[in-house]
């Protein structure tokens, strides 16, 4: 189990760990995607991923917190928990009745977000998810991000319709018929 | 939906990829052509996609979500058989909670996208809606504040959607207009020219457009209004669809028969007025005569009887022919300022001689003075002849209320009376007898119009009051409701204290001074008439002058004959009138007094040029004592002087 230099490589400096793999994966994959079908295709295929997992998480915590829907102070609190826990740094830069900011210094992806546009959809399908399903409406607009080297995140999510610019989300069950 | 459907066709009906527009129950709205020949899929079913719990779901997450989203379905090509196809769906949101999906299904053609196309199509699909909706609320917003009423119906003539101002003609709320049918707008029991075919034709044209048409239309009350409509035939999807523009022409026509009668009403007074005229002129002479032969015939008692018989007879003829005159409103007025309301508390004992005893007479006023400029004497002649109609009404017996009061008309009252807006007042006789009937209520103002026995009245009178007014500058009203009595209204200026004051300042005329030698100039062209203003003026020991056209008289007024008096006809052969030779001899002899004779009243005069104010008038047909106190004036200024 050692290598020709005779050092074990468990000790050898190798940038590689499950997190690493899984994130460099990702990052490969959606930069295949981007290269292959463009940046607005794949948007739409992270976006489907986004709200899969948005779903699924939205899901966890109204079991924890064993409510049907969440209210209006649970979700600003909710969508930073949720980056914190898959090491973002995520927090709330202002609170209205009608939108929340938030500010991100470090992305869960790390560095492999660099150059991969497609991969915000993941934040805006979670938290358009999250947000519509507990308010019933809810637009995210990615002012700036660290995919496209602004250096931090500023994420906005309005929870009422406007002239604003973003993509808007709706409660699922208010969806049964037209 | 027909809006949104016509939008998803505007751009996906040439797009070679199969597209559909759904509602989120997978309800098909409307399909593109390639659809057509893809999938078996009608309009109005709903797409069998399987698994069919997850493809609800996947139309659900579509309709959530801020961008299409992908999916793999089995869908149905015939009734039997399904073929997996990948698909696209993206929400096109329109309004307050209202979506729908486009579906994009992708059957490997080459040319086909990916669904950040779909996206773009459906943000397309999305402005051309809002552009649609917004199109749709200017065009509501236009339908609703139209004056014409506007009814959508379907080719049952069951209504759809109706304007306030349809709602409104029908005295409906807007709301319950709809599911009505149009044919119960104008029930064929309310028609009077219209068979069942022709209503139902007129309602639902088979060729378009349609002209304009007239039917008798019910309101919810029961009341009738002639309706005229225009319909349009249109279809909206494969539906076919009426429009109808509706305009109660009650108003319209009832405009159009008051102008008509104005204008029958004018043409009779010019008639009535003319020969009122000629006929003044004839009794100028007949009476002139007359009380000549009277003075002549001192002693025969046989002969006297006979000419007082002839004066008798033309002075009855004179009223004849002031009554005439007064509905042609061109009797000769002698406006001065009085108070309404003692004028008619002082008629009280002239009326209750007048009236029958079972008639209860009561007189009053609000405010006083009432002040007015109009002819007095008139107004009693007025009230006397309304009181007589009111008695004539109350054949039992009953009350007659006689009241003045000041009234403010605004601007509608006033149309309706026939005057301008502004300060009148308003003196209402009004009695509790049979009243007239609705039909009649338009024809009694017409001359010679009478419900009253053959010699019991000459249709003049409510004529004669009318003229009257609308002389003084007011007008008239008639209230009136058959078995409910009858109020007739006068409306005469009410004068402002400035005009009062004015006129106050002004100070009384002068009495007038005995007789005294005087040089007169007389213009007359019917030699009748001349003659005997020669042989009276001549008997009032006056030099008489004679003209029988302006420009004679010009020329005597630019010699150097003695002229204290010139007294002329106003209507004169040539082209100079009585008031052209007036003006000339006051421009030639500065301070000379003038008359002028006419059947016409002052305000007709005035038509025919600016009548100098110190001018005397002197009515036709003129007695011998309207000229002896003509004389008497000209004699009392040669005497101051």
């Amino acid at each position: 189990m050692s290598a020709d230099s005779g050092h074990p490589l468990e000790t050898l400096s190798v940038d590689l760990t499950k997190d690493v793999f899984l994130r460099s994966m990702l990052r490969a994959l959606t930069g295949a995607l981007e290269d292959v079908v463009g940046l607005e295709e794949a948007e739409g295929y992270i976006s489907v991923v986004g709200r899969t997992l948005g779903s699924e998480i939205d899901r966890e915590y109204r079991t924890a917190l064993a409510v049907d829907r969440l209210n209006r102070a649970q979700l600003g609190q909710v969508l930073t928990n949720l980056k914190a826990r898959i090491d973002g740094d995520f927090t709330i830069e202002e609170e209205t009745e009608d939108r929340i900011v938030f500010h991100n210094t470090r992305c869960p992806f790390g560095r492999k977000v660099e150059n991969r546009e497609s991969l915000c959809m993941m934040t805006s399908n979670v938290f358009g998810l999250i947000a519509s399903e507990s308010q019933g409406y809810a637009k995210v607009s990615l002012e700036r991000t660290i995919a496209r080297g602004d250096g931090h995140c500023r994420v906005v999510v309005y929870l009422r319709p406007g002239r604003e610019e973003g993509r808007e989300y709706f409660r699922r069950d208010d969806d049964l018929a037209c | 939906m027909t809006s949104l459907a016509e939008a998803f066709f505007a751009f996906a009906r040439l797009e070679r990829a199969p597209m559909l527009l759904l509602d989120r129950a997978g309800r098909v709205l409307a399909r593109n052509e390639a659809a057509r020949r893809t999938i078996a899929a009608g309009e109005e079913t709903v797409l069998a996609a399987l698994p069919a719990a997850r493809f609800l779901d996947f139309l659900r997450d579509a309709a959530s979500a801020a961008d299409p989203i992908p999916g793999r379905f089995a869908f149905p090509v015939s009734a039997a058989e399904t073929v997996d196809l990948r698909c696209e769906a993206g929400a096109c949101r329109f309004g307050e909670g209202e979506r729908a999906i486009l579906l994009r299904l992708l059957t490997g053609d080459r040319d086909q996208r990916g669904f950040a196309e779909l996206k773009r199509q459906v943000s397309a699909l999305n402005a051309e809606m809002h552009g649609r909706r917004e199109s749709e609320e200017r065009l509501r917003l236009v339908i609703e504040t139209m004056r014409d009423g506007v009814v959508m119906f379907d080719s049952e003539g069951v209504i759809a959607l109706a304007n306030p101002a349809a709602a409104a003609m029908f005295g409906v709320a807007p709301g319950a207009f709809v599911g009505r049918t149009v044919l119960s707008l104008t029930p064929i029991a309310a028609q009077t020219e219209l068979s069942e075919p022709a209503l139902k034709a007129m309602w639902l044209p088979r060729s378009a457009p349609a002209g304009r048409e007239t039917a008798v239309a019910v309101r919810e009350d029961g009341t009738s209004f002639p309706l005229e409509l225009a319909v349009q035939r249109s279809t909206s999807g494969r539906h076919e669809v009426f429009v109808a523009i509706l305009r109660d022409v009650g108003q319209q026509l009832l405009l159009q028969e008051q102008l008509a009668q104005a204008q029958k009403m004018e043409a009779i007074g010019q008639l009535a007025g003319g020969i009122a005229h000629d006929f003044n002129n004839l009794l100028t002479v007949i009476i002139g005569g007359a009380e000549s032969l009277l003075d002549g015939l001192a002693s025969d008692t046989t002969a006297r009887d006979a000419v007082r018989s002839i004066l008798s007879a033309a002075q009855h003829g004179s009223e004849l022919s002031r009554a005439l005159l007064a509905f042609a409103r061109r009797q000769p007025l002698k406006p001065a300022m009085f108070d309404c309301a003692s004028r008619i508390v002082a008629m009280r004992d002239l009326l209750r001689r007048a009236l029958r005893a079972d008639i209860a007479l009561q007189i009053g006023h609000g405010q006083h003075p009432l002040m007015v400029r109009a002819d007095a004497a008139q107004l009693d002649a007025a009230i006397l002849n309304l009181a007589i109609n009111a008695q004539d009404a109350m054949s039992r017996g009953g009350a007659l209320n006689i009241s003045a009061d000041a009234v403010a008309l605004g601007e509608e009252e006033a149309t309706a009376i026939g005057v301008a807006p502004g300060p009148y007042v308003r003196i209402a006789v009004a009695d509790t007898g049979s009243g007239i009937p609705a039909e009649l209520l338009g024809q009694v103002r017409q001359p010679f119009f009478t419900t009253k026995g053959l010699g019991r009245g000459t249709g003049l009178g409510l004529a004669q009051v009318d003229g009257y007014a609308a002389q003084s500058g007011g007008g008239m009203a008639i209230l009136s409701e058959e078995g409910a009595g009858t109020t007739v209204e006068l409306y005469l200026p009410f004068l402002a204290a400035a005009e009062i004051a004015e006129a106050v300042a002004a100070g009384p005329e002068s009495d007038l001074e005995p007789p005294a030698p005087a040089s007169v100039l007389i213009v007359e062209d019917d030699p009748m008439v001349r003659r005997v203003a020669v042989r009276i003026l001549s008997g009032l020991d006056c030099t008489v002058h004679v003209a029988e056209n302006g420009a004679s008289a010009k020329l005597l007024l630019d010699g150097d004959e003695r002229i204290d008096l010139v007294f002329t006809d106003m209507v004169l052969p040539g082209s100079l009138s009585g008031i052209d030779v007036v003006l000339h001899a006051t421009a030639r002899r500065p301070g000379i007094l003038c008359a002028i004779a006419s059947g016409y009243a002052g305000t007709a005069l005035s038509d025919q040029g600016e009548l100098p104010a110190e001018v005397t008038f002197v009515p036709k047909p003129y007695r011998k004592a309207d000229l002896v106190r003509l004389v008497a004036t000209v004699k009392a200024r040669l005497l101051a002087e």
